[in-house]
């Protein structure tokens, strides 16, 4: 835009017009996007993201101990390991955690501009490996149930920081220090940082490369930085590291599932979209180590206002397009940490949320409603089904909910076992390690709780909550006055089998909950039991379960969804008599209503028929009977 | 927060180089008519000369301060705080005096509400017998069915020094796992010994006159590649078990898991022919846990007798259903390095007679006792927790209890220093699911004295030690190669071994 003064070009101001505005890219507004950015970040990770955050620190743990440190660095970028759980840890306050998170990444952003020199005006390119940074996290959705690396959600960022320091550094000095300097910080950093220290010495080299100075240098110091980047891995294999096989200590630092050197087409195929996000950030900083420096220039023309506005948009559809978002996902994960809280109402309103849930949604909601006891009332009041985990991978539900199942199930020996089959495959975890206490407590195990409730008394946040456990080892009349434990344990009345999973625990669950194992069954056991008798379908199982049922509920009414049941069983098993049992006239007259439109559309398929029963029948177990089929569970 | 706090400051005041003062014994203490609770707990253990310095943290809740007295003869050792860790130079010094056998008195202080007590002195009795200087242990979770890093380590029993003898994540990729076991060392030493690697790249690591190959011992003749293995201390042969293994889950049990064969036989492989033979397969018997005899010319076993009663079930889900029934005795056959074959066997310790189960036979380097793990059932006792460590004096076929050694929890996997002076065996007394490595002395008469945790450099260490210490075996050397000479062997061929009716 061309500014020109009215009295300078001598035409008389007759009447003041208002200057005609138009958007342009100024350091001041550039300033306000990226402030905006960072602070819309924060806000859609501590809220939006709370229970994803919540659950990434469940699903990591930092002690205070030199043992816990020692653990750490048995790997290359170990350090980075240390760093990023301790930091994870704060996301047990999400906004809290979110916060340092932003900060940091705030802090690349800073050291970005610095390191590669970019003006106010080209600031915005300094966002873009932020955004990568952000997308390798966000991206992952279910992935973040089968991560090996311990502090991953931070390891890139601190990684990162960590490198463009030494680049800073690397930057002031001489030629000559540059080798001394590179050298050093490739085997020094090696150990500590891992894959960044190796790609950290080759950006500082490339920047030097293109920088000025004698050339043989420049080329000298490059091919140093990849004989170090080649030899550094392959001399510490076996000689430093023992736990690393020879491929991945290239890839330290850096989650194996994402640098797997797979060949089979499938691995590559699902993961190859979260290696996106590191190999983007490294092409980034390759092009701002050859460039820096060589961006000038200070005219806003139409071309840097296009560029600008590009990069614009760039940074938000990268944001948006990387930044998994799937309700079900959110769901299952807000389920879960109101499950912790025995807030069994919010469950199983979570439960109403998704019209096509997964089997967890439906798997804890039922468990609420067992706990809330309307079960009977209300199981098939909810939406149903078995929809697939969004995810690019084969999601199982033994380790998103799979643990907090058998345990509310009082199946304590199972959740404890899938706790240390976890813990051997990803770690151990805050979550594992309080399904450990609260399972071995509730089972009478109290010696093995003790050794868990000892490791959680070295974190930061659950030290107290160790502490209650500690107690109830000690005072056993705690635990029965506990309802987390003391709920669950009013299934735990089965005879001892030997057994196994197949890793499928609703099918486990179905086959157990039915089997004619209880030794004298609470009230409780024999509601579960019906509850998945009724999902079963299976005749023989119902009037089983409903005669204990009966027999352990001597209130005056059945309730509706066992009411239901009953009718419609009677109805297929002409055997049975019902007449002793007291319906409700309403649900009597529905059940007619309901076999009346039956003969109405007989001749059409289920799925035909299902619209039709949908709005008059889709909250009674007739419904869930006959059209909620091909329920899949993992 | 307070925590963060805590590691800043102390980051500090060690920066600053904060003033240290040597402890002195409080005036007066009032004296309490208790023992000190400590753990581990060394109170009344027998030691050897030899061995690393014993920590120990003084389980005293509400104290503040404490202080330790270590007292042999005139020399004293004075040590503040709760958790009590004496220097290898200072324990060195301690034990020095100890050329026939005495004792340490140990006595505690510790300070509560501003006033000192002291509590009734223990004592550790130090022994004249040396224990042999390695131990190698598999490091593994006490997991189930997942594994995902295993290590075989040796460790200076004079010291804390640990080093990897192999890590099965050098060659292991992330869809290719590889599981290791079954370290075993000819006569202590390691210029004959084996582990096994399994699935990826499977295979038995052999070290034969301190040469490394990689074998597969599985042939058509038999139903798995070697397991359990036993080094004839004499002859070069050794002994394997062959097994088809299970595991299956207790719903309720806190056993929580049963390991059983659904077949097990016992082979012998000639290293020098590399040809194995079977010693023992009968079809309703379950062979397994070989165990050579001093002179190498008797092979001790365990077997089981299990006939399936319905025909419409397999072995396996028979063996799920009536796991209490499976019960292994104890046999012997002799063996003739000549002819290389075995004798008819013979019962040693008839344990299912007694409705009990005994596995892991090991005999002393003199050949006179022989030790075991008696259980009610099943072959896998690290998982019983009321199997116990015994001890059968093979002259006079007497077995009794290490009555001051067993626990409430599982002990399983006895073995015997090469002097036979020391006993070692697991046990997850602890904490009921972790296996940790106990020690004992063995008297002139074969009693055995109270058993004492492997020491380490924090007596915190087993707490937050998530591994368990899986076959300690005792070695008078270290292994001779490297974890990657291991691995690059590993990564090859496996040579194939042949079937022979007689291996000789």
């Amino acid at each position: 835009m061309k500014n020109t003064n009215p009295n300078e070009a001598g035409v008389e101001q007759a009447v003041p017009q208002k200057p005609k505005k138009s958007f342009s890219f100024s350091e001041k507004i550039i300033k306000r996007l990226t402030l905006t950015f960072f602070a819309v970040v924060w806000l859609l990770l501590a809220f939006l993201e709370s229970a994803q955050l919540f659950r990434v620190h469940d699903l990591s743990l930092f002690l205070f101990t030199e043992q816990f440190f020692k653990e750490m660095m048995v790997a290359p970028a170990g350090l980075l390991s240390y760093i990023g759980c301790f930091l994870i840890q704060f996301f047990y306050y999400p906004a809290l955690g979110a916060a340092i998170y932003v900060a940091l990444l705030f802090a690349v952003y800073y050291l970005v501009r610095k390191v590669f020199a970019i003006s106010a005006r080209w600031s915005l390119t300094a966002l873009l490996p932020v955004v990568f940074l952000l997308a390798s996290n966000m991206f992952m959705g279910y992935w973040i149930y089968y991560n090996k690396l311990q502090g991953l959600f931070y390891i890139a960022v601190v990684g990162t920081i960590f490198v463009l320091l030494a680049m800073w550094a690397c930057k002031k000095l001489p030629m000559w220090a540059k080798f001394i300097f590179v050298a050093l910080w490739s085997v020094v950093g090696y150990p500590f940082f891992g894959i960044y220290a190796l790609v950290g010495a080759f950006l500082m080299a490339l920047q030097a490369l293109c920088g000025k100075g004698n050339i043989a240098a420049r080329v000298a110091l490059l091919l140093l930085s990849l004989a170090l980047a080649g030899a550094l891995p392959a001399l510490a294999y076996g000689n430093l590291y023992t736990s690393t096989s020879q491929p991945l200590m290239y890839a330290a630092g850096i989650p194996a599932y994402q640098f797997s050197l797979a060949t089979e087409a499938w691995y590559i195929k699902r993961v190859w979209m979260l290696w996106m996000p590191f190999v983007l950030l490294f092409v980034t900083m390759v092009l701002f180590a050859i460039f820096s420096d060589r961006v000038e220039g200070k005219k806003v023309t139409d071309r840097y206002t296009m560029c600008q506005a590009a990069l614009c948009a760039i940074i938000v559809l990268a944001t948006w397009g990387f930044w998994y978002s799937d309700s079900n996902f959110t769901t299952e994960l807000k389920q879960h940490r109101a499950m912790w809280d025995e807030d069994w109402e919010r469950v199983a309103e979570l439960g109403k949320t998704s019209c096509a849930p997964t089997r967890l949604i439906v798997m804890n909601r039922n468990i609420a409603l067992l706990h809330l006891g309307r079960a009977g009332e209300e199981m098939f009041h909810y939406p149903d089904g078995s929809a697939i985990p969004e995810s690019t991978m084969n999601v199982r539900l033994v380790q998103t909910g799979g643990k907090m199942a058998y345990y509310q199930y009082g199946r304590f020996n199972f959740c404890y076992r899938w706790c240390v089959e976890d813990a051997v495959e990803y770690g151990w975890k805050v979550e594992y390690l309080k399904h450990a206490v609260r399972s071995m407590i509730a089972s009478g195990q109290y010696k093995t709780a003790r050794r868990y409730v000892e490791i959680l008394k070295h974190t930061l946040f659950h030290a107290s909550w160790a502490e209650k456990y500690e107690k109830m080892i000690y005072n056993i009349k705690l635990a029965d006055k506990a309802p987390e434990i003391s709920f669950p344990r009013l299934m735990f009345k089965y005879r001892d089998t030997l057994d196994v999973d197949e890793s499928h625990v609703e099918a486990y669950l179905l086959n157990q909950m039915t089997s004619n194992l209880f030794v004298k069954p609470t009230p409780v056991c024999a509601e579960a039991s019906l509850m998945h008798a009724l999902i079963r379908k299976d005749t023989q199982l119902f009037w089983n379960a409903i005669v204990e049922y009966l027999n352990t509920h001597k209130q005056l009414r059945i309730p509706t969804h066992y009411q239901e049941a009953l009718l419609l069983y009677a109805n297929i098993d002409r055997r049975a008599d019902v007449s002793k049992f007291k319906f409700d006239k309403k649900i009597e007259q529905r059940f007619r209503d309901f076999s009346k439109l039956t003969s109405k559309y007989r001749g059409m398929t289920e799925e035909q028929m299902a619209p039709y029963f949908k709005d008059d029948f889709g909250d009674t177990y007739w419904y869930f009977y006959f059209f909620i089929r091909d329920i899949k569970s993992n | 927060m307070k925590r963060t706090l805590y590691t800043l400051l102390l980051i500090a005041a060690t920066m600053l180089g904060a003033p240290s003062c040597s402890p002195s014994l409080p005036d007066s203490p009032a004296m309490s008519k208790k023992l000190p609770q400590i753990y581990p707990d060394y109170k009344g253990v027998t030691i050897p000369c030899n061995i690393a310095p014993l920590t120990f943290e003084i389980k005293e809740n509400e104290a503040t301060s404490f202080l330790t007295r270590f007292t042999v003869g005139k020399k004293e050792l004075l040590l503040a705080g709760r958790k009590v860790t004496p220097s290898l130079d200072e324990w060195r010094e301690l034990l020095a005096s100890f050329t026939v056998a005495g004792k340490i008195k140990i006595d505690t202080y510790f300070e509560k509400e501003g006033k000192w007590y002291m509590n009734q002195p223990f004592f550790v009795n130090v022994s004249p017998d040396s224990i042999d200087r390695y131990l190698s242990y598999r490091l593994i979770p006490p997991s189930y069915v997942a594994y995902e890093k295993l290590d075989i380590m040796q460790r200076d029993l004079t010291s804390y020094d640990e080093e990897v003898i192999y890590c099965n994540m050098l060659l292991a990729t992330e869809q290719k796992g590889q599981c290791i076991n079954c370290h075993h060392y000819k006569n202590y030493k390691t210029d004959n010994m084996q582990f096994h690697a399994r699935q990826y790249l499977g295979g038995t690591l052999f070290v034969h006159n301190g040469k490394l190959s990689k074998l597969d011992l599985k042939t058509d003749s038999t139903i798995s590649a070697g397991v359990y293995p036993s080094f004839n201390p004499v002859y070069d042969v050794v002994a394997y078990s062959v097994n088809s293994t299970g595991q299956v889950f207790h719903t309720v049990n806190h056993n929580k898991i049963e390991v059983q064969d659904a077949a097990s036989d016992l082979i012998l492989y000639n290293p020098v022919n590399n040809t194995v033979s079977h010693i023992s397969n009968g079809p309703t018997d379950l062979e397994v846990f070989p165990c050579w005899s001093a002179d190498g010319r008797t092979l001790y076993y365990c077997s089981a007798h299990f006939e399936v009663q319905d025909t419409a079930n397999t072995v396996t889900k028979e063996e799920i259903l009536r796991y209490e029934e499976v019960k292994y005795d104890i046999l012997a056959r002799r063996w003739n390095p000549e002819t290389y074959e075995f004798s008819e066997p013979d019962t040693l310790y008839a344990a299912s007679r007694m409705g009990k189960s005994a596995t892991l036979p090991r005999v002393s380097p003199d050949g006179r006792y022989m030790l075991f793990a008696l259980g009610e059932y099943g072959c896998f006792h690290v998982w019983h927790k009321d199997a116990d460590i015994y001890m059968l004096d093979l002259a006079t076929g007497e077995a009794r209890p290490l009555a001051d050694s067993n626990s409430d929890d599982s002990e399983s996997y006895p073995t015997w220093s090469s002097n036979g002076k020391w006993v070692m065996f697991s046990s997850r007394r602890d904490d009921g699911n972790y296996t940790r490595v106990y020690i004992a002395h063995v008297g002139a008469n074969g009693s055995v004295s109270k058993a004492f945790l492997l020491p380490q450099s924090s007596p915190d260490f087993y707490t937050l030690f998530e591994k368990s210490y899986n076959r300690p075996e005792f070695m008078i050397e270290p292994v001779q190669f490297t974890p990657v000479q291991a691995a690059e062997v590993l990564a090859g061929e496996a040579v194939k071994a042949t079937y022979s009716k007689n291996c000789k």
